[in-house]
C-alpha cells in the first residue's frame, strides 16, 4: 500500500500540434481548464503555481508571471522550473515537496512549450545547445548524433540491430493511432521505419520523435484536501532524481543513462516496490534506442536484454509490462516542458482505470521516467492507487 | 587569377596544435591531482582540487587514441557550425592515454568500428576570401 500523504487529483493535457495558433497563455489554458475540470476544484484552492518549461523556445520572460495571471491563479505565487525535457517531472518532484512539508495543500504543476514560436532550424541549434555549446561547436554534433552514439555503443556491446529500434516504432505507432492528443496518428510498418532514411548512424528518420506545441497540467493535494475533492485519488508513492555529466565524454560508460538508473532506484526504494512490481509505465522515447535504455535502467529487463523485450512484445499492452501504450513521445510528439506532464497524465488515468482502448489490466502500480537532455537529468515518478 | 593559396586558420585558437606536420590536441594537466582537461583550463576542474593558477601546465595529448562510440551525420546542423560544401560525416568520441575522452569529426564517414585506433589531424570546415577554417579530427589507421 502506498504511503497516503500526496496525490494527484487533476490531470490535462492540450493536444499536441505543430504550430498552435494561440499564444502560449491559450495554450497552457487548455490543459489547465482540463485539470481542473478533472479534479472540479475552483481555481481559488490552488496555493502555487508551478510553470515548466525550457525558457529558450519562447519569446515570452518570465513566463510563469503571464500564466500565473491568465489563469485567474493570483495572489498565488508562481515561478518557473528548468530541466530541459523533464522539466514537468521537476516541477512534480517540488510540488510533492511543497505539500508533504505543509507549505501548501494543493499545488498545480503546469508543463508547456510552444516550439513553432521559433523556426524548426532554431529549435535545432537550441536543442544542441541542451549540451555544453562552448566546445561543442568545432565538431558539428545534434540531439540525434548523441543518441546515436549510445546506440551505436549498445549495438557494440550487446548485439541490439536496427531492427530493434524499428520494433518500438511500430509499438508506438500501434497506439499513438488510438491517441486524439498525439501529433501523429498514423499506423507505421516495420518496413517503412527500415526504409526511412538515416539522420545520424543508426538512427533512422522515424527513430526520432517529432517536435510539437503542447501543454500538461497535474494538480496535487494533500491526503485531507484529496479526500475532500476526489473520489479516486491517486498517490504518489516514489519521487526519485538524478544528474550525470552534461558532457557526454566526461560519463563513465555509454551502455545505458546513469541518471535514470540511479533516479529509478531511489523511486523503488522510496516507494517500498521494484520493477516486478510495476503494472504500467511510460518512458522518455525520444528516440527508439532510448526506449531500450530505458527497460535497462528500470531494472524491466538486465542490462542488454531490453531489445528481447521489444521483441517478444512484453512491453505491448498484452505483455508483462505495458510501456508506452499511449503511443510515447514517438507518436504524441515531444513539446519539451510539457511531456513528463503528459506521461503523468497517461498513468493516473491507468491507476484509476480510466484509460479506455489502451486500459492496462489491473493497473494499481504505475511508472514514469522522463529524462531531460541526452540523459543528463533524470527523473523517476512512481505513483499507485 | 588568383593563384595565392589561403591561410589555413584553426577554427578556435589554442585547441589543437597548428600550424604542424603532426596535429595534437591541447589540453591542460593539474601537476597536483593530475586531471587533464580539454578544452585547457585555469583552473583544475576536479571538485576536489585546489583552484591555484599555478597548479595548471598546458599539455599536448599523444597524437593516437582509441574510437570509443561515433556515428555519422547525415543532416547538416545549424550555425553556429559550419561545414561547406555540407556533406555526412562521421563524429566519434575518442580516449587518449592521457585518460580524456574527447569529441572529434572523423575523416571518413564508412569502415568505423568502435575501438579502432585513429590518429589526431586538422582538416577543413569551410573558407572565406583569405581564410580556410580548420578544426581537430580524428583519421582512422587500423
Ligand atoms: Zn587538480
Amino acid at each position: 500500500m502506498p504511503d497516503k500523504d500526496v496525490a494527484v487529483i487533476g490531470v490535462g493535457q492540450s493536444a499536441f500540434v505543430r504550430g498552435y495558433p494561440g499564444g502560449i497563455r491559450e495554450l497552457c489554458f487548455e490543459a489547465y481548464r482540463e485539470a481542473m475540470q478533472d479534479a472540479g476544484i475552483p481555481s481559488k484552492e490552488i496555493k502555487a503555481l508551478i510553470v515548466c518549461c525550457a525558457p529558450e523556445y519562447d519569446k515570452q520572460r518570465s513566463p510563469s508571471s503571464l500564466i500565473d495571471e491568465y489563469l485567474g491563479l493570483t495572489p498565488a505565487p508562481a515561478f518557473m522550473v528548468e530541466s530541459l525535457c523533464s522539466s514537468s517531472t521537476t516541477g512534480f518532484a517540488i510540488a510533492y515537496s511543497f505539500i508533504k512539508s505543509g507549505l501548501y495543500d494543493v499545488v498545480c504543476v503546469l508543463g508547456f512549450q510552444k516550439m513553432s514560436e521559433i523556426t524548426s532550424q532554431d529549435v535545432q541549434e537550441r536543442m544542441g545547445r541542451g549540451a555544453d555549446v562552448m566546445w561543442e561547436s568545432p565538431y558539428g554534433t545534434s540531439m540525434p548524433a548523441y543518441y546515436a552514439m549510445y546506440a551505436q555503443a549498445h549495438f557494440a556491446n550487446f548485439g541490439t540491430k536496427p531492427d530493434d529500434l524499428a520494433l518500438v516504432r511500430v509499438k508506438a505507432s500501434t497506439y499513438g493511432q488510438l491517441n486524439e492528443k498525439a501529433v501523429y496518428r498514423k499506423k507505421v510498418t516495420f518496413e517503412q521505419v527500415m526504409e526511412s532514411g538515416l539522420v545520424s548512424s543508426p538512427l533512422k528518420v522515424m527513430d526520432c520523435c517529432a517536435n510539437a506545441d503542447g501543454s500538461s497540467c497535474v494538480i496535487l493535494a494533500s491526503a485531507d484536501r484529496a479526500k475532500e475533492f476526489s473520489k479516486k485519488p491517486v498517490w504518489v508513492m516514489g519521487v526519485g532524481q538524478s544528474n550525470a555529466p552534461m558532457n557526454l565524454a566526461s560519463r563513465e560508460h555509454m551502455r545505458g543513462l546513469e541518471c535514470a538508473r540511479i533516479a529509478g532506484e531511489k523511486a523503488y526504494a522510496m516507494a517500498g516496490v521494484g520493477p516486478h512490481d510495476i503494472d504500467v509505465a511510460e518512458v522518455h522515447d525520444c528516440f527508439t534506442i532510448a526506449e531500450i535504455l530505458a527497460y535497462e535502467a528500470l531494472g524491466f529487463a538486465k542490462p542488454g536484454e531490453g531489445p528481447q523485450l521489444i521483441r517478444d512484445k512484453e512491453t505491448y499492452l498484452e505483455g508483462k509490462i505495458p510501456v508506452n501504450v499511449d503511443g510515447g513521445l514517438l507518436s504524441k510528439g515531444h513539446p519539451i516542458g510539457a511531456t513528463g506532464g503528459s506521461q503523468l497524465r497517461t498513468i493516473v488515468m491507468q491507476l484509476r482505470g480510466e484509460a479506455g482502448a489502451i486500459q492496462a489490466p489491473n493497473a494499481e502500480i504505475g511508472l514514469v521516467h522522463n529524462i531531460g537532455g541526452v540523459g543528463i537529468y533524470g527523473n523517476v515518478i512512481i505513483l499507485g492507487r | 587569377m588568383n593563384t595565392k593559396e589561403k591561410n589555413k586558420v584553426p577554427l578556435i585558437e589554442d585547441m589543437f596544435k597548428w600550424p604542424s606536420d603532426e596535429p595534437r590536441i591541447i589540453a591542460s594537466r593539474c601537476k597536483k591531482c593530475g586531471t587533464v582537461s580539454f578544452p585547457k583550463l585555469t583552473f583544475c576542474q576536479n571538485p576536489s582540487c585546489e583552484k591555484k593558477r599555478e597548479n595548471i601546465e598546458v599539455i599536448e595529448l599523444s597524437n593516437k587514441g582509441k574510437l570509443y562510440s561515433y556515428t555519422v551525420q547525415r543532416y547538416k546542423p545549424p550555425e553556429p557550425f559550419r561545414y561547406e560544401p555540407y556533406k555526412p560525416y562521421g563524429i566519434g568520441m575518442v580516449d587518449f592515454p592521457e585518460g580524456i575522452r574527447i569529441w572529434g569529426m572523423i575523416t571518413r564517414m564508412d569502415n568505423l568500428k568502435i575501438g579502432m585506433n585513429v590518429k589526431t589531424t586538422a582538416g577543413k570546415l569551410y573558407e572565406d576570401e583569405e581564410n580556410e577554417y580548420l578544426t581537430w579530427m580524428w583519421e582512422p589507421v587500423d
